[in-house]
């Protein structure tokens, strides 16, 4: 098992170096990270450009800049910023980023499974039934439902019953910018942000989902080996949870961990919507907006990484679940 | 995706009898399957005949099959027709809907119907494009990967994994950020949205692809000395259509929130232009005070991306009879 994670992680090691290759090329030999500065009126003085060009490696080739980077990245240094002339430092913000939104996808993934589970279960019992047929229509509407479309109209719902009900919803930023001292207090806060977007979030993923669910579950149910369960005389209930479920899920972990591309790819949109100063702010203020090849060099990485991780835990997961399943 | 990456082979489709306008009815065909029909007045059915039928069973599919036509004549039609120019203001400001302004107007006087019909065009415009396109080249791409098979196979699919590792909308963003401007801005959406969802097309279709190499024909086809060119487009291709009509119409509800997403985030089509996620991005501060702003280019998006879904499931249930009915 141990040989077979250590493998899976080097494999994908190429496959992210080769990735953080092509977006350096694309994003460097378009965008001027320095086009703010030159157009700045009155004109900054000629020895100013060439400092900051400098300073950014501008004034080096392609490929040693890129030789440069990857090998600051191995001693932790992700590479000079465009933004505040070079005060920050990419490294320390983008793993505090990486908190902010992780703290996000994590909680969007378990409130999406844990529904998708649910109503799954219910589908496939209740098959062809009108229970099910709602449930499908509301999975496909989901399915069909802009992130962004969904947030607003969350964040403005929220809004309307924080003025009209007295709710205390809180729909900007990851945490307040004044709070009481104390972890109590922080935590509570960090919580109140985390309700909206997560909500988001999660409905957006549990539509696919649940779908999946459904399938496997209907697949499971129709096996012998629940029918014997049944004829064995074992409860409903527990051939439902114990023997069906646990078969159902075996697919269902996997993909939902594979999908976790998609969910960072939608959390992007609800930080955005949110306002969360996360990964996905990260890369669309600091990095593009600014030209700043690093900075979307550092999200890539970041990203990446995460995605082989979950790969890796979904193959594990599999193995876990499924003793049929060896790794050699 | 994940739904459409399950796809089984199925090889219910000879070439020769392929007939690809199945929408129009056979003459004799009754709408529904009666079981009390004559059995001496059998007729012949070509697979794609009793495909068609099957999908007229399929209420949802056939309904949204209806309503997406009838979304693509209003836009087309009814946009060209329409008196009000969607970059034309005009003399109502902030005008509620009404019959002047079926969908009211915005506080500078553009009428919002025509500006939702010329979203509309915009997002099914880049969603077939990219679409056809991707469809295309990853029809190709998978049945040439599935069908060498070996070290060429485990090459190809790794350019597909690099492609899959990242969520669509990042990539997507920091591609057209650097090249949208500059050119005719749709155009370059759509080949991005295309070369970013191709490789999801190409890792189903090489699936399949895989099962078909294996079958008696291609070998029949290898002793008559067909060339590998032939056998790829003339065997492997014809033979996984049925997947890749699913592929297809479930490829035009994700670049449609694809395409709409990146608008929204200000990386899609850009003013003077519209589209349909650009709309509800200038409408979000004024949900409360100009709903109609808001709902309605976003009912747009869901009332599109929905009717492709179902017409998906429909297409999915028709051309794979095989699959349990369970499945989704």
């Amino acid at each position: 098992m141990l040989a077979f994670a250590i493998r899976r992680v080097l494999i994908s090691i190429p496959i992210l170096i080769v990735s953080t290759f092509i977006v350096f090329l694309l994003v460097s030999l378009s965008g001027d990270p320095l086009s703010n500065l030159k157009t700045k009126q009155p004109r900054p003085p000629e020895s100013t450009i060439r400092n900051a060009e400098h300073r950014l490696r501008l004034d080096q080739p392609l490929l040693e800049r890129y030789w440069h980077w990857i090998t600051g990245v191995v001693h932790g240094n992700f590479g000079p910023s465009v933004a505040g002339g070079g005060t920050l430092d990419i490294g320390t913000e983008i793993g505090h980023r990486a908190l902010v939104t992780l703290r996000l996808v994590f909680f969007a993934m378990v409130l999406a499974a844990v529904i998708a589970i649910i109503v799954g279960v219910i589908s496939a019992t209740k098959q062809y039934t009108k229970t099910d047929y709602s449930f499908t229509f509301t999975g496909f509407l989901f399915l069909a439902m802009p992130t962004f479309w969904f947030a607003i109209l969350l964040k403005e719902g929220a809004i309307w019953s924080n003025k009209h009900f007295g709710t205390k919803f809180k729909t900007l930023g990851e945490n307040s910018p004044t709070i009481s001292p104390g972890l109590g207090a922080h935590l509570f806060d960090d919580f109140n942000h985390l309700i909206l977007p997560t909500i988001t979030l999660a409905l957006i993923s549990y539509a696919s989902w649940s779908r999946f669910n459904r399938a496997s579950m209907i697949e499971a149910l129709s096996s012998d080996y629940i029918r014997l369960a049944r004829a064995k005389g074992i409860s409903p209930t527990r051939v439902l949870i114990r023997h069906a479920l646990r078969t159902a899920l075996i697919p269902f972990v996997t993909v939902t961990a594979l999908d976790i591309g998609a969910i960072l790819g939608g959390a992007i949109i609800t930080e955005y919507i949110y306002q969360w100063r996360g990964m996905g702010d990260f890369l669309l203020a600091d990095g593009l907006n600014l030209n700043d090849p690093y900075v979307v060099l550092a999200w890539l990485l970041v990203s990446g990484a995460a995605i082989i991780v979950f790969n890796l835990i979904a193959d594990i997961l599999y193995g876990v679940l499924d003793p049929r399943i060896r790794y050699e | 995706m994940s739904r459409s990456s399950r796809g089984t082979g199925t090889h219910l489709v000879e070439p020769e009898t392929s007939r690809q306008g199945d929408g129009a009815a056979p003459r004799s065909a009754p709408d529904t399957i009666d079981p009390r029909e004559p059995v001496g007045s059998v007729e012949a059915r070509s697979p794609w005949r009793m495909a068609a039928r099957r999908f007229r069973k399929h209420k949802m599919a056939m309904i949204s099959l209806v309503v997406l036509i009838m979304v693509v004549l209003l836009a087309f039609v009814g946009g060209a027709m329409w008196h009000y120019k969607y970059n034309v203001w005009t003399n109502d400001l902030s005008a509620k809907p009404g019959w002047k302004h079926p969908f009211g107007t915005d506080s500078t006087g553009f009428d919002t119907f025509s500006e939702v019909l010329r979203g509309t065009q915009r997002s099914l415009e880049i969603a077939t494009f990219v679409s056809v396109s991707s469809t295309i080249v990853g029809t190709i791409y998978g049945a040439i990967s599935g069908y060498a098979g070996g070290v060429v196979d485990s090459i190809m699919m790794r350019v597909v994994d690099l492609f899959l590792t990242f969520p669509i909308i990042a990539i997507a963003a920091v591609l057209t950020h650097n090249i949208g401007p500059k050119a005719n801005g749709w155009f370059w959406i759509s080949m991005v949205l295309a070369a970013l969802t191709w490789p999801y097309v190409g890792r189903v279709v090489r699936g399949n692809a895989l099962a078909i190499r294996e079958k008696e024909y291609i070998e029949a086809a290898h002793a008559l000395g067909a060339s590998k060119t032939r056998v790829v487009f003339r065997h492997v291709v014809p033979n996984v259509i049925s997947v890749v009509i699913v592929i297809f119409t479930i490829l035009v509800a994700t670049s449609i929130l694809a395409e709409t997403a990146l608008s929204f985030v200000g990386f899609g089509v850009a003013a003077p232009d519209t589209s349909l996620g650009l709309l509800v991005s200038q409408a979000q501060t004024a949900v409360e005070t100009r709903p109609w702003l808001f709902y309605f280019p976003g009912l747009f998006i869901i009332m599109i991306a929905l009717t492709a879904n179902f017409i998906g499931d429909g297409l999915r249930d028709a051309l794979d009879p095989t699959a349990s009915k369970g499945r989704t």
